[in-house]
């Protein structure tokens, strides 16, 4: 088990280490010179060409990349060209927010789209026809467009929750509850619904095998068939889906953000990229990677928990 | 290509591919459909509400919705189209040639697929937008990079399948370049599962465009684009809140149609090849003669299996089942009628087809879901099982009515252990505490020859060999101590020694404990050693039923006389012998007299013309034949 996480680990390292390189000379090579986004137009020649050297913008591609490679591995992801704050600061602030909505919305995922799974392939007929069709239904509604009508609806029209912005779940609970539950509502939807489709499918396909008629021949209640040995069947299947949908709503929540105007990760990315902010960019690639990775082994270990082949592999 | 065809003969997928293709013509053709300008601003008519002059409304500057719809359809469409195509041309050859080729060629480009999963998609997006501009073309070029791996994966895994395939060898063999074989043989085989991922991840595709011009960095304005649109509405939500639909509304239409035309296509196919491929491997029956050490335990145990004497424990009459086919029901097993006396071992033979399984698990209630009574009564012990509600059906399973199925691998739940699974259990019969459960579950386990109970009680059922499995099956089944069991095919999954083995102990556990056993084969050698009684099945019907000696003795049906008319020599237990050509009509291919008339060497034209009954050969011996007075003549059969 330890083996697995260990390897799982160390072959995510030379991946994240490629990406990083990759994202830094297509920023170098491609992204224009710095100074003018960080001095302003109005900047002198002088001024500029000080500034590069500063940066270290005139040595050879090569030393500056290894200078970089060496600083994320310390932590330090330069500055903002823009507000000139520390990256790492910048994205610790924003984080808790993105987390935030994002770990609610699996949760609620995992909550409301397995029982419903199971409801439809256990029941059958109408349920299961109804169940089915709303999740290719929401399965196609953009996020954001979600959002937007649940925020008319819902906060302008009916005023029952705030239209934008965030407080921390420290300063206050409630608020944070109001602030969040339309773009949990608007992230999660989608994740229900491939976890609703993913959790019947395995379900019908557990339910024709032999040993579910071993257990049934057997006496055993149904209730136990269908909550122990089948949802435990199932469970490797439900925690790798799961961990692929919450890789997916990291980059989903990046339209929702925008929307209810949630000061998160998603937003700091769109405006750096609007103000060709590229250190913060750059700094949201390493987050986002390093997160992929955790979830990842999350799943691994998950399957692991839940199923001994796995385990004893 | 046929699964296309299957697949648009459904209306579901039939309706999303005909929307598809109206919405991209529609799009196409907007210039010379599309009643405005997309561009022109009319300040006189802004925000208006749907209208007989504009369906659709207009937006803030008086532009006309439909119209921009439809000339933002070329982004909103096109642009997805172009980053499918890109992830199809990079990831199909790539997955072709790894899969093909294998070795370092498929580390390298499972690597990079590796690296390229590995990236976060929206913020290189968002990066590729900040560096080189607002350009939908490029960025959905990076876009399609990006999904290549979905493609790569794929193929490559479709392409390992196929080769392992015997056309491809024989390709090889006769020295084709591998260029060719890829592009002749492999790539034709791919079009259907390349085309249900191209729609699939057309759907993710289409929401990301419309999420990047949502957030602005699509086409710059006026220029419309579906995600453009809807930002343009997110800022008049206040004044007109209407317009966040039409834009919004066709994304996710498009994206439904996609989805539904690739899941369409994706269950023809895969239906097609289950047809094709998966099919339950087919049981010839096999024979023993009436000579060798099995069949003299018949002559000494036949007698004693009496028939009849009013006691009976299972009485079923007239039991008929169907299976559900789409909506149409077709009858699988006609008006079977069974009798099982206390302690009594009844074999039901059978070729795979005859129904056999069938009838068995109709008696435990246990028919998959598409499967129904269509009538008839199965009374157990004076209960009428067929009416008894489920609750109380179960009750009796295990305690009473006890199963054992066929392969022993299969048949135990691989996520629990020996131990936790058959304490459950144990339990469940005789409401014990976990201490006393433990308990009774060793007792078990040494009970049906387990050395060893504790150490196997750890295991998990894919730790232990087939025969151990069998025998633990075997403790679930006897675990309620159960005055019936129900063996579906208990030995053939096992090699030839386990075989007698598993056996010997149903022999043993039958006779200490006292069980009638109904024994579902193909193989008349595990007949004459086992049983008291067979029950030739064929094609849905009981054709002949006796005692085994008497079956072995004088057969009395043309199909169990040629059985039993093999070579002698070569029968044996376990050994499987075609002992007539053809196999048995499928359940919607029977006819209406004789339903063995077409593999028949008995038969004559009045075979054919009407169903034949079961009649009383001699007390005890009944056959469903016609031509009784031929066969017994010896008339070469
Ligand atoms: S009824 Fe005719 S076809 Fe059928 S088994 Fe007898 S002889 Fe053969």
């Amino acid at each position: 088990m330890l083996r697995i996480v260990l390897r799982r680990l160390l072959q995510s390292i030379p991946i994240g280490l490629i990406v990083l390189v990759g994202t830094f000379i297509l920023i170098r090579v491609g992204g224009g010179d710095p100074t003018a986004t960080i001095l302003g137009i109005s900047a002198t020649a002088e001024q500029r060409a000080e500034l590069r050297e500063t940066l270290g913008l005139n040595d050879p591609l090569f030393t500056q990349l290894l200078r970089y490679v060496g600083e994320v591995f310390t932590g330090d992801f330069g500055d903002s060209y823009v507000s000139k704050r520390p990256v790492v600061a910048v994205l610790l602030q924003a984080l808790p927010v993105t987390l935030s909505v994002t770990l609610l919305a699996v949760t609620v995922a995992f909550i409301v789209g397995i029982p419903l799974g199971i409801l439809a392939a256990r029941r059958g007929g109408v349920t299961d026809r109804v169940i089915q069709s709303s999740t290719v239904l929401f399965m196609a509604i953009p996020g954001f467009w979600l959002a937007l009508m649940l925020m008319v609806g819902f906060a302008v029209r009916l005023r029952w929750f705030p239209t934008s912005g965030y407080v921390a779940f420290e300063r206050d609970a409630l608020g944070w509850i109001q602030h969040v539950t339309l773009p949990v509502v608007a992230l999660c939807s989608a994740a229900v619904a491939a976890l609703c489709l993913q959790t019947r499918a395995r379900f019908v396909d557990i339910f024709d095998q032999d040993f579910i008629r071993t257990l049934r021949a057997a006496g055993v209640p149904t209730r136990s068939i269908v909550f122990r040995h089948a949802l435990k069947n199932a469970g490797g299947t439900i925690v790798t889906v799961g961990g692929l949908q919450f890789i997916g709503l990291l980059g989903g929540v990046m339209f929702v953000e925008q929307v209810f105007a949630l000061p998160g990760i998603g937003r700091i990315a769109v405006q750096a990229a609007t103000q060709h902010d590229f250190p913060i960019l750059q700094g949201i690639v390493v987050v986002l990677m390093v997160l992929v990775v955790i979830t990842n082994l999350v799943v691994e270990i998950a399957r692991a928990a839940v199923n001994p082949k796995v385990r004893l592999a | 290509m046929n699964s296309v065809r299957t697949a648009l003969s459904r209306p579901v997928t039939l309706v999303s591919v005909v929307f598809i293709v109206l919405i991209f013509c529609a799009c196409l053709a907007a210039p010379l459909i599309a009643p405005y300008s997309p561009i022109d601003p009319d300040p006189r008519n802004a925000l208006q509400l749907p209208s007989g002059a504009h369906w659709l409304g207009t937006d803030v500057l008086g532009r006309d919705i439909l119209t921009r719809l439809l000339y933002g359809g070329r982004i909103g469409l096109f642009g997805p189209v172009w980053a499918v195509s890109v992830a199809a041309l990079i990831g199909v050859p790539a997955g072709l040639i790894a899969g093909y080729r294998q070795g370092w060629v498929d580390s390298l480009a499972s690597r990079t697929m590796d690296i390229l999963l590995a990236v976060p998609g929206i913020i290189i997006l968002l990066t590729v937008v900040s560096i080189f501009g607002r350009n939908t073309w490029l960025t959905m070029s990076v876009l399609g990079v990006l999904m290549s791996p979905n493609f790569m994966l794929l193929v490559r895994g479709e392409t390992i399948a196929l080769s392992r395939e015997l056309f491809v060898d024989a390709a090889r063999a006769s020295g084709s370049r591998g260029s060719r074989i890829m592009l002749r043989q492999l790539l034709p085989n791919l079009v259907s599962p390349i085309i249900v991922q191209y729609s699939l991840a057309f759907a993710i595709a289409l929401l990301i465009g419309a999420g990047l011009g949502f957030l602005g960095l699509s086409e710059p304005p006026p220029t419309p684009s579906w995600g453009g649109m809807i930002q343009e509405a997110a800022q008049e939500y206040g004044r007109a809140p209407w317009l966040i639909f039409p834009s919004g509304g066709i994304i996710t239409l498009v994206a439904v149609a996609f989805n539904l035309a690739g899941a369409g296509l994706r269950d023809a196919s895969t239906e097609r090849g289950v047809s094709r491929t998966i099919r339950a491997p087919k049981q010839a029956l096999a024979v023993a003669d009436g000579t060798t050490g099995g069949a003299e335990d018949v002559s000494t145990e036949a007698t004693t299996g009496a028939t009849g004497d009013g006691a009976e424990l299972l009485t079923v009459r007239g039991l008929s089942v169907g299976f559900a086919t789409g909506s149409a029901i077709t009858e699988v097993i006609s008006r079977v009628d069974l009798t099982i006396s206390p302690g009594e071992k009844v074999a039901l033979v059978g070729e795979s087809g005859s129904g056999k399984s069938v009838t068995a698990l109709a008696i435990l209630g246990l028919l998959p879901g598409s499967g129904s009574l269509l009538g008839g009564s199965v009374r157990f012990d004076g209960m009428e099982l067929t009416t008894l509600p489920e609750r109380q059906q179960a009750r009796l399973r295990g305690k009473r009515i006890a199963f054992i199925s066929q392969d022993p691998m299969l048949a135990l739940d691989p996520c629990f252990t020996v131990m936790s699974q058959l304490s459950e259990i144990v339990r469940g019969h005789h409401g014990l505490g976990a201490a006393a459960a433990r308990r009774r579950v060793l007792e078990l386990l040494a009970a049906v020859g387990l050395p060893n109970p504790e150490a196997i009680a750890r295991q998990f059922p894919f730790q232990l060999s087939g025969g151990m499995a069998q025998r633990v099956a075997i403790a679930i089944a006897i675990s309620g101590d159960p005055d019936f069991l129900i063996a579906d095919e208990p030995t053939t999954a096992l090699d030839v020694t386990t075989q007698a083995e598993i056996l010997d102990l149903l022999r043993d556990l039958a006779a200490s404990r006292g069980l009638a056993v109904l024994l579902v084969t193909h193989d008349f050698g595990v007949v004459a050693d086992f049983c008291d009684r067979a029950v030739v099945m064929y094609a849905g019907q009981i054709v002949e039923t006796g005692t085994v000696e008497e079956i072995f003795a004088d057969p009395s049906h043309p199909y169990t006389a040629i059985l039993l008319q093999a070579d002698p020599h070569r029968a044996e237990v376990g050994k499987e012998l075609p002992a007539l050509p053809g196999q048995v009509p499928l359940p919607r291919d029977w006819p209406q007299g004789c339903r063995l008339a077409e593999r028949c060497p008995l038969a004559t034209a009045a075979c054919a013309e009407q169903p034949v009954e079961l009649i009383e050969v001699v007390p005890g011996h009944r056959s469903r034949c016609i031509r009784l007075a031929a066969l017994k003549a010896g008339q070469h059969v």
